[in-house]
Formats: C-alpha cells, sequence, structure tokens
C-alpha cells in the first residue's frame, strides 16, 4: 500500500492530484504511521475508531476502501487498486 | 485453587456420561444440565481474569477457555435422540455459539424442520446461523424463509440468507433479490427492537449517493490536530479518497 501510494504522490508532484485519506486509527497509531511510512498527504482524522461518523457516513465496511474523484468532485471509481489505480488516475489526468 | 478444581469437575461431570446412555435419555445430565455446567465454567475462567492485563487476560482464555468439544458432543446426541424435546431448542441453539462457518451437524437441520419449523423460538436460531457458510445451512434457511408459519421468523431467514453473502461480490444479483423480498413481504421486520428491515433501506439509499458518476457528499472534519478540513477544499484536483488504518 504505502509504498504504492508514495511513488504514485511522487509521480504526479507537480500535477492538480492528491491522495486524501480518512484515518480510522487511534491518534497515537496514525501519528507513528505517517512517520514510520513517510505519508505526506493530508488525511481526515476519523474519531479514532473505524466507525467513525465520516466512515459511517459513507457506508464503509471494509479498508481499506478507495473513491477515486475527478476534479469537479464527481466520484469516477471505486476500490481501484495498484496498477489499475495508476491507470485511472492517467486516465482522468488526460481529460483536463 | 478452587478455580482450578471447578472446570476439572465440570469436565469430570460431563465427561462420566458416556454419550449413548445419553442418548437413550435413562440417565446423565440433562441438555440444560450441561450448557449450566459449561457456562460455569466459563464464567469461573472470566472471574479469573477480571483485573488482569490484557495481555494476561489472552493468555488466560487461549490455555484455560473450558473445551466445549464433550459438551457439543453430548447435546447433539441429546438433541438427536430427543429432536421434539422443549430443551432441544435451547440445545441447538448452544451449538450455534461454537460452530461458526461449518454450521450444524445436518441431522439437526432436519430435527429442527420437522419439530421447530412453526416456533417462535426458531428466530434467534435462524439469525445464529448467519455465520454458517454451508450449503445445508443455505437450504435450511431457504425452506425456513418459505415455510415457517411464523412471519417474523421467515423474516429472519431471509436476513441470514442476506448477510452470508453480504461480502460476497459473485452472489450480488442473489442478495439483490432476497433484499427485494424482504422489503416487499417484511417491511417493518423488527428484531431486538429494531426496524432491521428501515434500517437496511436507509443504508442502501446512502450506497446509492455512493454510486459512480454521483457528486462525492461533502466531507466536513478536522485533521488529527484539529484543523478543520473539507473534501470541496480539493476541487481542482483528482482526488484519491482512501480510507485507511494502519492495522
Amino acid at each position: 500500500m504505502y509504498p504504492h501510494e508514495r511513488s504514485l504522490v511522487a509521480r504526479m508532484k507537480d500535477k492538480p492530484f492528491t491522495i486524501l485519506g480518512v484515518n480510522s486509527d487511534s491518534a497515537k497509531r496514525y501519528k507513528t504511521a505517517i512517520k514510520e511510512n513517510a505519508i505526506t498527504w493530508p488525511s481526515f482524522w476519523d474519531g479514532g475508531k473505524t466507525g467513525g461518523p465520516i466512515a459511517t457516513d459513507w457506508a464503509v465496511r471494509g479498508w481499506p476502501t478507495i473513491y477515486i474523484l475527478d476534479t469537479e468532485g464527481v466520484i469516477r471509481y471505486k476500490n481501484t487498486r495498484g496498477k489499475a489505480m495508476d491507470e485511472a488516475v492517467d486516465a482522468l489526468m488526460e481529460e483536463l | 485453587m478452587i478455580s482450578k478444581t471447578i472446570p476439572l469437575t465440570v469436565a469430570m461431570m460431563i465427561g462420566f456420561h458416556p454419550v449413548s446412555s445419553m442418548a437413550q435419555g435413562t440417565s446423565g445430565p440433562t441438555i440444560s444440565e450441561i450448557i449450566e455446567a459449561h457456562e460455569d465454567a466459563v464464567e469461573v475462567l472470566y472471574e479469573k481474569m477480571r483485573g488482569k492485563s490484557r495481555e494476561e487476560q489472552q493468555k488466560l482464555y487461549k490455555a484455560e477457555y473450558p473445551i466445549p468439544d464433550q459438551a457439543i458432543e453430548s447435546i447433539t446426541a441429546l438433541v438427536t435422540a430427543n429432536p421434539g424435546g422443549p430443551a432441544s431448542l435451547d440445545g441447538i441453539d448452544w451449538l450455534l455459539r461454537y460452530s461458526g462457518q461449518k454450521g450444524l451437524d445436518p441431522a439437526l437441520y432436519d430435527a429442527l424442520e420437522t419439530h421447530h419449523l412453526h416456533s417462535e423460538k426458531l428466530q434467534a436460531i435462524v439469525l445464529k446461523m448467519a455465520r454458517s457458510r454451508t450449503p445445508e445451512t443455505q437450504k435450511f434457511l431457504t425452506k425456513v424463509s418459505e415455510k415457517s408459519k411464523i412471519k417474523d421468523v421467515r423474516g429472519a431467514a431471509i436476513l441470514s440468507l442476506m448477510k452470508r453473502i453480504e461480502r460476497d461480490k459473485e452472489k450480488e444479483d442473489e442478495h439483490t433479490a432476497l433484499s427485494k423480498k424482504l422489503f416487499a413481504e417484511h417491511p417493518d421486520l423488527i428484531i431486538n427492537g429494531r426496524n432491521v428491515t428501515k434500517s437496511i433501506k436507509a443504508k442502501r439509499e446512502a450506497g446509492e449517493k455512493l454510486a459512480i458518476g454521483k457528486v462525492a457528499p461533502e466531507i466536513i472534519g478536522k485533521d488529527v490536530d484539529g484543523n478543520e478540513m473539507k473534501l470541496s477544499d480539493y476541487r481542482g484536483k483528482i482526488v484519491v479518497l482512501d480510507f485507511w488504518g494502519d492495522w
């Protein structure tokens, strides 16, 4: 997970792109995780538990759950991971 | 040392009565006695765990949790010997606590169908069957959902059939068909005081808002340091929204 996300972020460095997390860890664990895994992208902090308010609103039942949104905020892909995630982001980038 | 001797006594109590003699109903503990003895042994362990550190508790639990095998075997035999008896439903209800994905001994489904199909107590039992993955369970639940005379038992059976497959992406169509049936026939299925049909519907509507092609609902939240942030702050960027945790 993390290495792939880091490389995607690096590749999109000068482009209109971000990973935006919604994190369900305890505050302590979250802070350790971002340090240990060199996570540079922002995250909402969802109250320290998997049943947090954002995950509940988004009916998240499994982690990780991923949505890819275009620049207009429209949901374009769901649970696209790994290579498919790269391709999805590239395809959206080409629309710009 | 009391805590050590009690579970041992319990094990002996259960172990000393050969299954065959109990099956004939001539002697030996009854279903409720076996359950009670097991629950007492579990209670003794919980008593011992109280106040200990989490690590110690886990260690104790692993090492000393009373093995239910003998009780399972005895209760299965007793239920099989007298499947129509009032205690057999309690016995099966208890067996389901330990049967997990494997479900019940196949013969017990027949016992339930023959003797308890129209009992209200079957509801608690079919709800517990949601965890079981066997085809026998599915067959049984389907039968209950169609044939039980008790409406809320039929509804609970549909619910369990849905729960068994809710995470299975290949069975989405089956899940949809079941939920249609639930919505149509049991619009107000109450379980433990909760209207489960309504809550499933609400969840589904939330899911539709999150479909591909819909504008993502706004998120207003905070980062870990308490700074406010909004999803719409990132308009103009492609966003990989990642619900994650480091576990």
